[in-house]
């Protein structure tokens, strides 16, 4: 049961991280420059 | 569900395990180039860090040209525009694929909206790998009264380190940023610094949110609904009112930044017998209309040439190419159409070859 628990949590642990790449990979605009489009 | 121990301590040991797999995957490829091999990522710089990576990385040092330049070099006017495939018609792009045929590596750090001062604080990041020649695309808003000086001048924060102190004094801001937002800059610098999946999605999410976060969502919805027609009208007299303070009647200052950044930069390119190629980039003058001061552009132009003709001498080959192009090739103001940007691209090779 114990054993069970855990690989449900490994796998709620892997929903997160896949939440996580997409939170790093969507969120924010490109911060670095100070004129996001610049010339338009 | 059962929130126990063990379920904490799975969900735990995968998400940490991921973390750590991730971290050692992207620092056993980024040395390699993967990523700059297979994602056309040049057109913006996230962070120093990236920077780095990429002049160490992206190309071979050997027979290595630098490109440097503004918006000019890569894809934003072109998306903006529409165009498919759109990463695969720039300068960068076409200059790259064609060098690479004759055995020259080209890397290309031309991004939107870069100045001079940032050209400059890029110089003392190569100046370590100096490349065996740099082309360096001018364009007439680098020069304008609206950059000329205080912290306007400099695009990119990051690279204000990089900068003699006097030309950071210059660049200082009218109002000190508050602590929150030298915490953020400070923040984010220091996860691009040491945490490589940080790093590598600033760059990869350039690949969507391009030019911007705020274009994408314009092309999404245009996908869904299709797109309006009438804008297209809203947007050009936008741009027209956005770029004129560029063409206005203004004589460049030779005692402005970025003539003091141009001459410093040249003369760290000549003191290492960097052979360079300076080009005016194209204008279209039937876009600007009424908005272009002829009289300060021709000056502008005739200025230029002068202030470039003593390092004539020392390796540096100047072309004003203001006129080059008909008003048909253009995008706007000074973007090129994909069949412009291929033309510019044979020039350029041809210029680099002396054979212009």
């Amino acid at each position: 049961m114990k054993n069970n628990d855990f690989w449900k949590g490994f796998g709620i642990g892997v929903v997160l991280f896949a939440l996580f790449l997409a939170i790093l990979l969507f969120s924010g605009d490109l911060s670095a420059s100070k004129f996001i489009y610049v010339d338009f | 569900m059962t929130l126990n121990k063990p379920f904490f301590l799975g969900a735990l040991t995968s998400f940490a395990g991921l973390l750590i797999l991730s971290e050692i995957l992207l620092r056993s490829t980024v040395p390699s180039g993967f990523w700059y091999r297979h994602f056309e990522v040049s057109g913006d710089m996230t962070s120093l860090a990236e920077l780095r990576d990429r002049l160490q990385y992206a190309a071979p040092s050997d027979h290595r040209v630098l490109l440097l330049g503004d918006s000019v070099l890569g894809a934003s006017a072109l998306m903006e525009h529409r165009l498919t495939q759109a990463r695969e018609k720039t300068i960068s792009y076409l200059l790259r694929k064609d060098m690479a045929a004759t055995g020259i590596h080209a890397l290309s750090l031309g991004s939107d909206g870069l100045l001079l001062p940032d050209i400059l604080g890029l110089t003392q990041e190569f100046s370590t790998r100096p490349p065996e020649k740099i082309i360096l695309l001018l364009n007439f808003r680098m020069f304008s009264m609206e950059f000329a000086e205080g912290s306007k001048a400099l695009s990119r924060n990051f690279l204000q380190a990089d900068l003699p102190e006097d030309i950071q004094k210059r660049l200082a801001p009218d109002k000190v940023p508050t602590p929150e937002t030298l915490l953020s800059d400070r923040l984010y610098a220091g996860m691009c610094d040491h945490w490589e999946l940080f790093r590598e999605t600033q760059m990869l999410k350039t690949l969507w949110y391009y030019p911007s976060q705020k274009d994408f969502f314009q092309r999404f919805l245009e996908g869904i609904v299709g797109k309006n027609e009438a804008q297209s009208d809203i947007l050009e007299a936008a741009l027209k009112q956005k770029v004129a303070s560029y063409y206005q009647p203004y004589l460049w200052d030779r005692s402005a930044l970025p003539f003091t950044c141009l001459k410093e930069i040249l003369d760290q390119w000549t003191k290492k017998h960097i052979p360079v190629d300076v080009v005016l980039t194209p204008q279209n003058r039937k876009f600007l209309g009424g908005y272009l001061d002829k009289p300060s552009f021709e000056k502008n132009r005739r200025s230029l040439k002068a202030f470039l003709k003593i390092y004539a001498q020392r390796g540096v080959v100047y072309r004003d190419w203001a006129d080059r192009y008909p008003p048909g090739m253009f995008l706007d103001h000074c973007h090129l159409t994909p069949e412009g940007n291929a033309r510019y691209t044979e020039d350029l090779m041809l210029s680099c070859e002396g054979r212009d």
